[in-house]
């Protein structure tokens, strides 16, 4: 026998969203730049780290083997890529009223010498901008496409 | 009531859940108050994409997730709609996933200490163990040919 529960409704606000709005809206986002970010984003950024991260190791080891690098960009999930780019339709647009709109493009140049290191701290830069509210979802996703070349 | 802070914990599993065999943790964690079960849906995530999700009570004489049962300290909906569908995205297409609602008790316990000492919390982060892993690797890397 299972106890015996009310039934619910599950039409609440949802807790991912509202951690990521309450931290936009509280000013705490740069603080907490990576705490709060939907589950989605925060994977791929925990996958692009860990990525720079061994990238880093090669360059180290001075072995960077460029098939080995063309495998990781290949795991690169590009579902998550898609499922984030759907969601990005229906953030609030009021967050982005007050915004100033700088070019995605001029925040993040690609660049095939980029070094593990750099762009660790760039996709860094870009999700500290996105948190801050100062790039929309669909800009901070057309950045890091850009700056992860995919 | 104020709430420790949360953490969803999804498990998905290729088959059915097996209820039996995690019970146990479950309930360990919950008996040693290191955490409280607050929410707990099914989700399945269909080959196409397409997710549905269960509740407990759907369940009625199974012996798994009677097992399981009375861990879960309430079942409250705070688990909204809107975060099934984002949470869905991590479980592997024809996949069946358990989602939980931890709530933290053991960091409550260390946020009451700290304010009565005159302290405070800022900023407690989780980091994804490959993520620590990886740096691990650059900060202790291990041997050339070793």
């Amino acid at each position: 026998m299972l106890l015996r529960r009310p039934v619910v409704t599950r039409r609440g606000p949802g807790l991912l969203g509202s951690a990521a709005r309450t931290a936009v809206v509280a000013g705490t986002a740069t603080a907490t730049a990576g705490t709060v970010h939907r589950w989605s984003e925060r994977q791929q950024a925990a996958a692009a780290e860990a990525q720079a991260a061994q990238q880093a190791v090669h360059d180290q080891q001075a072995q960077a083997d460029p098939g080995a690098q063309a495998d990781q960009q290949a795991q690169a999930d590009p579902e998550a890529q898609a499922g984030q780019e759907a969601r990005a339709d229906r953030q609030p647009q009021a967050e982005a009223a007050a915004r100033p709109t700088p070019s995605a493009a001029s925040v993040a140049p690609a660049s095939a010498a980029t070094g593990g290191v750099d762009l660790m701290s760039q996709l860094r830069q870009l999700a500290d901008l996105r948190a801050a509210g100062v790039l929309t979802e669909a800009e901070f996703t057309a950045a890091k496409a850009k700056l992860l070349g995919t | 009531m104020k709430r420790g802070p949360l953490e969803f914990v999804v498990v998905e599993f290729a088959g059915r859940i097996p209820g039996r065999r995690i019970a146990p943790e479950l309930h360990r964690l919950v008996d040693q108050e290191i955490v409280r079960i607050i929410d707990m849906v099914v989700v399945d995530r269909a080959a196409d994409g397409a997710v549905t999700s269960h509740e407990l009570r759907e369940y009625q004489d199974d012996a798994d997730f009677e097992a399981i049962d009375p861990a879960i300290q309430a079942v409250d909906g705070l688990i909204s709609e809107r975060d099934v569908q984002d949470l869905a995205e991590a479980i592997t297409p024809g996949a069946q996933a358990l989602v939980l609602l931890f709530e933290h008790r053991w960091l409550a316990g260390v946020r009451a200490v700290v304010a009565e000492a005159g302290g405070e919390i800022v900023l407690a982060e989780r980091i994804p163990a490959p993520v620590a892993d990886a740096v691990e690797a650059v900060v202790h890397p291990a041997p050339v040919g070793g």
